[in-house]
């Protein structure tokens, strides 16, 4: 009904803030990268100047060369927008181009001579980013074609700049914070651009199969990041059929992962191996594809078992019902560590709050380990240990096997959308009512939603408790439920690219970015900083008062904010934002109205 | 005399029916809660083909057991199900005039406890809590917590609610769980603000109890103790009531169930005898309608949060009179079991509210204590039973016990 | 200067274009009928005037002053009483607190008077003071909600549709009361589907199609005009 709810912006818009928005990057970069070898001096920045001193001979050039490219750039946009009209900004653009690309010749032919290898080359003194940068600005002058150059520029600076910071500086919070995220965004830009498909395919292999990988081989705790990004995309996906396709609302999601965490770790974890008395784990680490399979199908029949007695409900009542089984489940797993009433022969399922430790992780060949061994080493981070290299290889295979389950959920939601079924699960969710009046089978079909969803969680339960080799009740308390409630809320119910958007937004603010200011107050701390203006030392910040261990506050103001101001969610579904809108017009009817009729009770005349 | 006969019909009309019908709800529910456990007593004590439950504890007598601590039992219950119970009419308000489960009521309810907690402590700094008359102190945590619970209630509809009015029906849901979290976070960093602790334990034990002079040297304002410290008279809401017989009760309980009871008849005589609470039911009943009668809807609504949440801070107090320890993610469960008791008696529906309150609490009572004889189910459970209660009561009466089947038009 | 008076009034309900343009006047006094088809806009010119929908262009005035702003419980305020179409009584209130609803404006003094005096029209009601209103027979309802809206005593009385769904002889009830209300010099804005009915007690009458007045006259006049009479009165 409402296509033109939000106008386009005309070229000349989007050339101009495109050009803003390229300068303000091309302005950070210069002025506040940090660089990874600055060994001497301060390690917060002034990028510029310390290339400025080193390269001396180049110092003229690297303040003209932006410059042209910045022309370039706009003159790009310009000649899209008045095809056919040399103007001044066009030769500035050719120009521009051109000087970038002579630069970054001349940069790394010095580059090798200095270092010798090109691979020493990139790495030293952030070259990286330069000739991504400046190879990106010289393209877009010679070529008018912004698109695939900016995304370039993007992953590219992104990459260097999270290669280029260090634990070991002071403000590695902020940067990592901002570096990092502008990496794992960079899938969607790429999705959200318009190029060749296959350019696009290619991007998003880059980046999510080799340099966020890549990364992670460096610093093991983006590898952690990475990897719970992908579970909870996965999860979401799942909640989203259900949310999303079906309009139902889940509450206790994460009961369905804990079955399958549970049923993996009560099989191998070292403590639960009272159930039949013997004194091994239950099953061997083999039987872990198996596993893989029975986590689907169980978190499905429970899915089942839980929503035929309840899917009848309306729905604020089935989301309070949902909370209390999830929460149910909960205290079932926090319990079962003794179901005997004979106090010799203790039967012991979950180990209780203490949680199983011990899980098994599936079996490796020992090829896998010498291939990460030797990536590692080409990439320069060499890993030493036996310990290491194992434990890095085995967080690449969950990294990359979540990735394959994901991949596989989000084809078969995909899929589902669009079939007789999706097209069921809108009728229900938009019309209940007239949908069972068309004979959808009401029941039957939110069974099916909850199973499907139920199921993935399944999946991602067993994958979890091997990557953990520990579970324990507190990780499925209702706090998790709604993270993955406001990764589907953020990202935008129905939409299968929001809801990865929402993981990868969502995850990263929770898990890095409060996580990182924690880190920073603390270093902030250490230096006994006090921050001007109001005078206020930070060493009287309280020691309760810790970013990272308020994430409720940040999902209550999301989902607060997300309700009011987005309800279709930062990247929506298209019938979404239409069923959003026509309640938005409704409520305005009703604002108008003041007596706000019910929906429904008033017809037109 | 008419206007004294009146007067009579007035009381008996808004003060004794109410007080009666309470009555009969407490006296009915006690008395089949009470059979029930002495049924079950009776029937786990003698091992039923071999399945003996209690095999573990040899020489227990689970049926005299029940009947020992039944009393206890019945008024644990029945306090705690008073607080449920007011609580529970926050939800079933709100639910009555926008058909909306307001989640954050929960946390309203937790910010009562806390005001109370921050009343009593900055009485006790200003060494006035020892002094001033008991009564009056709880009087006034109660009427602090509901001044401000109300506001704050109001506040949140107007924020996150208002804007959200005819959106799909879960929309406003999520924003009202959105604010559920956003307001346990903001008590935490406030009381890690002025603290940097979150338990905020009720200093009980002071109230109409002067210390002794030494004592006041080392006096610790947050616990409100010293150590060795010793009261010149037993702590005033220890004090033992007699009942019938030889049983007695604290004075927390009394207090609790006569504060209680207050607010329901005030509410009772609000909803039904006065202009504005008969436009809430107007309003509940037919917006639209009620608009064309010149009530205004907004007006009402925001009315309706007000008590609301005033209840619920109300609430809050009673329940950390009771517990004697608040923390900022005390809301939950006491939230989700007033939740079940509003649905237990028909959501909506404010008597309603008021049976599955007490009910509840019996169950919950009931369960605490006699789930320790069971070796292979323990304490861990008994959060369970309300879940349990309402999504049984959602599949076999959604209605409730006292609901009527609305009028619901889809 | 008219009681009430629409001008050029257009309004949307969503993408729907309700009223296109209604201008119409009710003088202190008189008896003014609506008569449409289904669709044809005439609630939707009420729910307009009482404020329950807002017109997009157009005024509505009230003694000249205009009330098209004004949120619907101040415009009731104004003495716009609007018995909506349907009856609308609110089921689980009882009869008096139904009829005390309609003096929620009232002065508190006043009200027990004023529903007293709507006794002497309706004496039903007075029989099922303390019954619930859901549990009143339709025409009983329909006594209600009329009641309920004279307990106002609005200097206009906007009635919607009384006589729908009502057996013959409450349909006369009705018109006879709406004729007493007439003589004891009521100001009413009548809209019925039974346009014989209503052109019979109105003084004058517009007809609506499709969100447009395509006729106004004296009720008698439009009584006689062959369009009417084919289009509304079913006769040949």
């Amino acid at each position: 009904m409402i296509q033109n709810a939000q106008p386009k912006a005309n070229p000349d818009q989007m050339a101009r803030r495109s050009a803003i928005f390229f300068a303000v990057l091309l302005a950070f970069a210069f002025l506040l990268m940090p660089w990874r070898n600055a060994t001497s001096g301060p390690n917060t920045g002034m990028g510029l100047l310390r290339i400025g001193t080193e390269y001396g001979a180049f110092s003229l050039l690297i303040f003209l060369v932006p410059l042209a490219a910045l022309a370039g750039f706009a003159a790009g946009f310009s000649q899209r927008i008045a095809p056919h009209s040399p103007t001044f900004f066009q030769i500035a653009a050719r120009v521009g181009g051109a000087a970038g690309l002579i630069y970054v010749a001349v940069a790394m032919i010095y580059g090798l001579q200095t270092t010798g290898s090109v691979g020493g080359m990139l790495s030293v003194q952030g070259m990286g980013i330069w000739v991504t940068l400046f190879t990106a600005a010289g393209l877009i002058g010679l070529t008018y074609n912004p698109n695939v150059t900016f995304i370039i520029v993007w992953i590219g600076v992104s990459f260097f700049f999270v290669q280029g910071i260090r634990r070991e500086m002071t403000l590695f919070p902020l940067w990592s914070s901002i570096a990092f995220p502008m990496l794992t965004i960079s899938p969607f830009l790429v999705l959200s651009i318009k190029m060749p498909r296959a350019a696009q395919i290619a991007l998003l292999v880059l980046v999510v199969c080799v340099l966020l990988p890549m990364v992670g081989i460096e610093d093991t705790f983006y590898l952690e990041l990475i990897i719970q990004i992908s579970i909870f995309a996965a999860m979401a996906i799942g909640l989203n059929i259900v949310i999303g396709f079906a309009g139902l609302l889940d509450l206790g999601y994460i009961a369905f992962f804990a079955v399958g965490a549970y049923l993996w770790g009560m099989f191998t974890s070292t403590a639960a191996d009272t159930v039949f008395k013997t004194s091994n784990a239950l099953a061997s680490p083999d039987a872990f594809w198996l596993f893989l399979l029975l986590g689907v199908i169980a978190a499905g029949i429970t899915g089942v078992l839980l929503g035929l007695p309840v899917l009848r409900l309306r729905g604020d009542y089935l989301a309070i019902v949902t909370l209390g089984f999830g929460e149910i489940i909960r205290i079932l797993v926090s319990n079962l560590s003794n179901i005997s009433s004979n106090p010799i022969r203790r039967v012991n399922l979950t180990n209780g709050a203490q949680g199983l430790p011990g899980i098994a992780h599936p079996i490796l060949p020992q090829g896998l380990y010498d291939l990460v061994k030797s990536i590692a080493a080409a990439i320069g981070v060499p890993l030493n240990t036996q310990s290491s290299v194992e434990a890095v290889t085995l967080q690449l295979f969950f990294y990359f096997l979540v990735l394959t389950v994901g991949g596989i959920a989000v084809i078969i939601a995909a899929r589902l959308d669009n079939s007789p079924i999706g097209r069921a699960w809108t009728a229900i969710r938009e019309d209940e009512v007239a949908a069972v009046a068309m004979g959808v089978p009401r029941v039957r079909m939110k069974l099916l939603a909850f199973a499907m969803g139920a199921s993935f969680a399944g999946a991602m339960g067993v994958i979890f408790a091997a990557k953990q080799s520990f579970v324990s009740p507190e990780s499925f308390s209702f706090i998790q439920s709604i993270f993955i409630l406001v990764i589907v809320i953020v990202g935008g119910m129905g939409s299968i690219r929001g809801v990865l958007l929402g993981a990868v937004v969502v995850t990263l603010l929770n898990l890095q970015v409060l996580k990182n200011f924690s880190l920073l107050i603390n270093s902030l701390k250490n230096l006994d900083w006090v921050v001007p203006i109001i005078n206020f030392p930070i060493r009287n910040w309280p020691s309760q008062l810790e970013p990272a261990r308020y994430e409720r506050l940040v999902f209550g103001v999301l989902l607060i904010v997300m309700m009011i101001y987005r309800p279709e969610g930062i990247s929506p579904a298209k019938r979404r934002r239409m069923e959003m809108q026509e309640a938005a017009d409704q409520t305005l009817e009703e604002a108008a109205a003041e007596g706000a009729p019910r929906p429904g009770m008033d017809k037109i005349e | 005399m008419p206007a004294l006969q009146r007067a009579g019909n007035w009381i008996n009309l808004y003060i004794l029916k109410p007080i009666g019908q309470i009555l009969v709800f407490v006296v009915v529910s006690a008395a089949i809660m009470s059979a029930l456990a002495l049924l079950l007593g009776a029937v786990l004590n003698t091992p039923w083909h071999g399945i003996d439950l209690l095999k573990t504890r040899k020489g227990i007598d689970l049926f005299n057991q029940v009947v020992k601590q039944l009393p206890d039992m019945l008024l644990d219950g029945i306090s705690i199900g008073f607080v449920y119970a007011v609580i529970a009419l926050g939800y079933t308000m709100v639910y009555g005039v926008l058909r909306f489960i307001n989640f954050a009521h929960s946390e309203i309810f937790m910010v009562g406890g806390v005001i109370g907690f921050e009343v009593m402590t900055r009485l006790g700094e200003a060494n006035a809590l020892s002094t001033m008359p008991p009564l009056f102190v709880i009087l006034l945590m109660i009427l602090m917590a509901m001044a401000f619970c109300g506001i704050l209630a109001v506040v949140i509809e107007r924020i996150a609610y208002k804007p959200l009015r005819g959106a799909p029906k879960l929309v406003p849901l999520i924003s009202a769980i959105g604010v559920s979290f956003l307001l346990t976070d903001v008590v935490r960093a406030v009381q890690a603000l002025s603290r940097n602790v979150f338990n905020m334990p009720y200093p009980l034990d002071r109230v109409g109890n002067p210390p002794r002079i030494f004592d006041l040297i080392s006096f610790d304002p947050i616990t409100q103790l010293s150590k060795g410290q010793q009261f010149l008279n037993p702590p005033f809401l220890q004090t033992r009531i007699p009942l019938v017989g030889n049983l007695t009760t604290n004075m927390t309980t009394v207090i609790i169930i006569v504060s209680a009871i207050i607010m329901v008849v005030g509410l009772n005589y609000f909803v039904n005898a006065t202009k504005l609470g008969k436009g809430i039911r107007a309003v509940s009943q037919d917006q639209t309608t009620a608009a064309l009668m010149g009530i205004n809807v907004n007006q009402m609504i925001t009315l309706t949060f007000l008590i609301g949440g005033a209840l619920g801070g109300a609430a809050g107090v009673l329940f950390g009179l009771k517990v004697a320890n608040i923390t900022p993610y005390i809301g939950f469960f006491p939230g989700l079991k007033a939740f079940t008791a509003a649905v237990l008696g028909g959501i909506g529906n404010i008597t309603g509210a008021l049976l599955g309150g007490i009910l509840l609490g019996l169950l919950e009572a009931f369960f605490s204590a006699l789930l320790p004889f069971f070796p292979a189910l323990g304490t861990g459970y008994s959060d369970i039973f309300a879940f349990s209660v309402l999504i049984l009561v959602l599949l076999f009466r959604p209605t409730g016990l006292l609901g009527k089947k609305e009028d619901e038009k889809v | 200067m008219a009681l009430l008076q629409l001008e050029n009034v257009h309004t949307y309900y969503g993408h729907i274009h309700a009223l296109k343009g209604i201008s119409l006047e009710v003088n202190q006094g008189e008896i003014v009928t609506l008569i449409g088809t289904n669709g044809a806009g005439k609630s939707t010119t009420l729910r307009t005037i009482s404020g329950m929908a807002r017109p997009r262009t157009g005024s509505v005035k009230l003694e000249g002053k205009p009330i098209h702003n004004l949120p619907p419980h101040q415009i009731t305020r104004l003495g716009v009483g609007h018995v909506p179409e349907g009856r609308r009584i609110f089921p689980r209130l009882t009869v008096r607190e139904n009829l005390e609803m309609g003096g929620f404006t009232v002065a508190r003094g006043d009200v027990q008077r004023r529903i007293d005096s709507t006794f002497v029209l309706f004496p039903r009601i007075k029989e099922r003071l303390e019954q619930l209103g859901g549990t009143l027979s339709g025409g009983e309802q329909q006594m209600l909600a009329m009641a309920r809206g004279l307990v106002l005593e609005p200097r206009i009385l906007l009635l919607d549709e009384p006589s729908m769904g009502l057996a013959p002889v409450l349909v006369e009830a009705i018109f006879e009361i709406i004729r007493t209300l007439h003589q004891k010099g009521t100001t009413i804005l009548l809209v019925e589907q039974n346009a014989r009915m209503a052109l019979q007690v109105a003084d004058r009458g517009y007809i609506l199609q499709s969100g447009r007045i395509v006729m106004e006259d004296s009720a008698k006049a439009l009584q006689s005009s062959e369009m009417v009479r084919k289009a509304y009165l079913g006769e040949e």
